[in-house]
């Protein structure tokens, strides 16, 4: 009877190791196994997916997909390979030596020679007969605008196995959506890894990456690159930055900053060129952000337009005096005087009237210290300073703009909450997303809070209307529009201390005042001819406004 | 008994010989069609490069810089004052000489 237990037993264990080994190959190991067995009876080809195309918003593209190759060689069938190597070399522009090394390789069947090469010069190889030189498709980056929106597109390089990649701007951000999926052709191959021709195949389509359109109006973008560069020449900055923003969706219609570079040819321009400064940037945005903490106090009550201060001379902070920018002291002034003169001292009482608390909940409520959510992959925010590292001194400044910072976009975005009624916005560069199958996904505009009442807003830009028409920078307004804005002259801090020498003169601003089609923040670095916004930024921005109004056919009212 | 074997030794290789021609000409079909479809197939990525060729090429032909180089040729100007014109609700602001 023991032994029919010992049998019996036997019999169980040794079923149970079948199953146990047979559940490791069929589960466990599965997927390795699978992959090992078709890679010993399987070739596979993959068919790339063609790069997505990106489009303005009236239509037109800015960048496209463009079909090239890459030149390889099998050098076990090249009958020449001296006249071979000279010959490609010239069509292909590449080292002789570097071609003839390639080619001398021993026992290589399949050695590549050179991507991206154009249908002309593909053309020009086929026609030499050299035998042993072979194509394989691929996809280049074709900028029919050249250097245009160089910054917001950013480029497609190389990842760490050599596929293509998108970097900075739109191209880094949606990779994923611009990149599709390759497809592939899987084959059976005989022993020596030839296909078989009447093997069995599976083929994958690939599928294609989505077509993006932007918010960006060609035609604007075209005029602020041509007016930043202009400007830039005529004021003699050493950089400079154009960004345009519909308040009512959040859209970016134009972004331009100089000194910029090609994307097509980007690895000839340095690395520092690549970020863009208008979303990676971080500035003191000075007088223009005035007009910001003068609605906080408006919208809480604190003052209003015609609250009349006495602005009789400096204001002592501590071991600090606060004056006005040109130390001229207007006696019994308005709030929009305040404005108007562009007066520090005026905006050390809002600040006080304001509260500390009060006042720093208004700058974190604009957006400040954190990044804006813009499509684009750069972005990055200066940090605010922690709440208990807040000094009365660091109040008062920070009620003109200054010991605080910003990127240009953080500063457009809240200006356009004093344009559009009082609402922030998540800023959006892309539009709309089509698919390879043409469904179309729609980017709708993100309500991110409601930072002013729509009255409290109204009065702020009134405050504004009348910065320009009676403020220093009154000369270069275009006639007849109701425009919005406030100049900004801001010191660079350099080691702790400010240079006076050095501004970033900025004007930030929004048209028509009465119902706003674009606020627009121009800035200056380190101009030459005046270091004040309001005689350098100021008439640019005047100038592309006039031709943004033009171009949308709004007529002076 | 006899007649139907008779019957079926004729009529075997008959359909037999029926089966094979209409197996040849259902593959000579198939491979008709099968090479029509890889032309189409050729045909269409053919003609969706020419497309991407042409798309290419209007885009570089009405690029600004193009344009401008296409105006300044002709003869064209910056204009230097807008003029607005006003009709009831209709206005349109213009640029001129």
């Amino acid at each position: 009877m023991s032994r029919i237990w010992v049998i019996f037993s036997f019999f169980l264990l040794f079923f149970a190791a079948i199953i146990v080994r047979l559940f490791y190959w069929h589960i466990w190991e599965s997927s390795k196994l699978r992959d090992a067995a078709a890679g010993q009876h399987l070739i596979r080809f993959s068919i790339p997916a063609k790069r997505g195309n990106i489009y303005s918003s009236d239509g037109y593209p800015l960048v496209l997909s463009k079909e090239v190759s890459l030149v390889y060689a099998n050098p076990r069938e090249i009958e020449n390979m001296y006249e071979a190597s000279g010959r490609l070399a010239t069509l292909l522009n590449v080292d002789s030596a570097s071609i003839s090394a390639l080619l001398s390789l021993p026992d290589r069947v399949w050695v590549p020679l050179k991507h991206k090469v154009e249908k002309e010069t593909v053309d020009a190889i086929k026609e030499t007969g050299i035998k042993g030189i072979g194509f394989e498709k691929e996809s280049k980056r074709y900028y029919p605008e050249g250097s245009m929106s160089a910054h917001l597109l950013g480029f497609v390089g190389a990842d760490e196995n050599g596929f293509d990649k998108g970097y900075f701007g739109i191209e880094g951000w949606y990779n994923r959506e611009l990149s599709g999926k390759d497809g592939f052709l899987a084959a059976e191959k005989d022993a020596h890894g030839t296909p078989i021709l009447i093997g069995e195949t599976l083929r994958v389509e690939p599928e294609n990456g989505r077509t993006l359109t932007l918010y960006v109006d060609r035609t604007i973008q075209g005029i602020v690159e041509k007016k930043l560069s202009q400007g830039i020449e005529k004021y003699g900055a050493k950089e400079g930055a154009i960004v345009v923003m519909d308040p009512k969706t959040g859209g970016i219609i134009s972004m331009a900053s100089y000194p910029s570079y090609d994307p097509s040819i980007y690895t000839e321009f340095e690395k520092s060129l690549y970020k863009n400064p208008v979303v990676a940037g971080s500035y003191e945005p000075g007088s223009t952000f005035k007009s910001l903490i003068m609605a906080a106090g408006i919208n809480e009550g604190v003052i209003k337009p015609d609250t009349i201060i006495d602005e009789s001379g400096q204001v002592q902070i501590g071991e600090y005096s606060i004056k006005t920018w040109n130390d001229q002291y207007h006696g019994k002034i308005s709030m929009t005087d305040v404005l108007k003169y562009s007066s520090n001292v005026g905006m050390v009482f809002v600040e006080r009237a304001l509260g500390e608390d009060k006042l720093l909940k208004a700058i974190k409520d604009y957006g400040f210290g954190k990044p804006t959510g813009v499509d684009l992959e750069d972005e990055s925010s200066p940090s605010l300073r922690k709440d208990s590292e807040w000094y009365e001194i660091d109040y008062a400044t920070a009620s003109f703009g200054q010991g605080i910072a910003s990127t240009p976009l953080q500063l457009v975005r809240a200006v356009s909450a004093i344009a559009n009624g009082g609402q922030l916005l998540e800023p959006h560069v892309v539009k709309s997303i089509t698919d390879d199958k043409g469904k179309v996904y729609k980017t709708t505009p993100k309500k991110i809070r409601t930072v002013l009442s729509e009255k409290a807003a109204k009065q702020v830009t009134e405050m504004m209307v009348a910065a320009v028409d009676y403020g220093e920078a009154k000369w270069a307004k275009p006639k007849g529009y109701r425009i919005a804005g406030k100049t900004g002259t801001a010191q660079i801090p350099v080691a702790g201390h400010y240079d006076a020498k050095k501004t970033i003169a900025s004007f930030v601003g929004f048209a028509p005042a009465d119902n706003p089609k674009f606020v627009m923040l121009v800035m200056l670095v380190e101009p030459q001819s005046s270091q004040w916004g309001s005689e350098t930024a100021a008439p640019l921005f005047f100038s592309v406004a006039k031709d943004i109004l033009l171009y949308l056919g709004i007529p002076p009212s | 008994m006899k007649n139907i074997g008779v019957a079926a030794t004729i009529l075997l290789p008959i359909i037999a010989i029926l089966l094979i021609v209409s197996q040849f000409i259902c593959t000579n079909e198939l491979v008709a069609i099968s090479s029509s479809v890889k032309q189409m197939d050729s045909e269409i990525e053919k003609t969706q490069a020419s497309i991407e060729d042409f798309e290419q090429q209007i885009a570089s032909a009405s690029s600004f810089a193009a344009i401008s180089k296409k105006a300044e040729e002709l003869g064209f100007i910056v204009p230097q004052k807008a003029v607005a014109l006003t009709s009831s609700q209709f206005t349109v602001a213009l640029h001129t000489q």
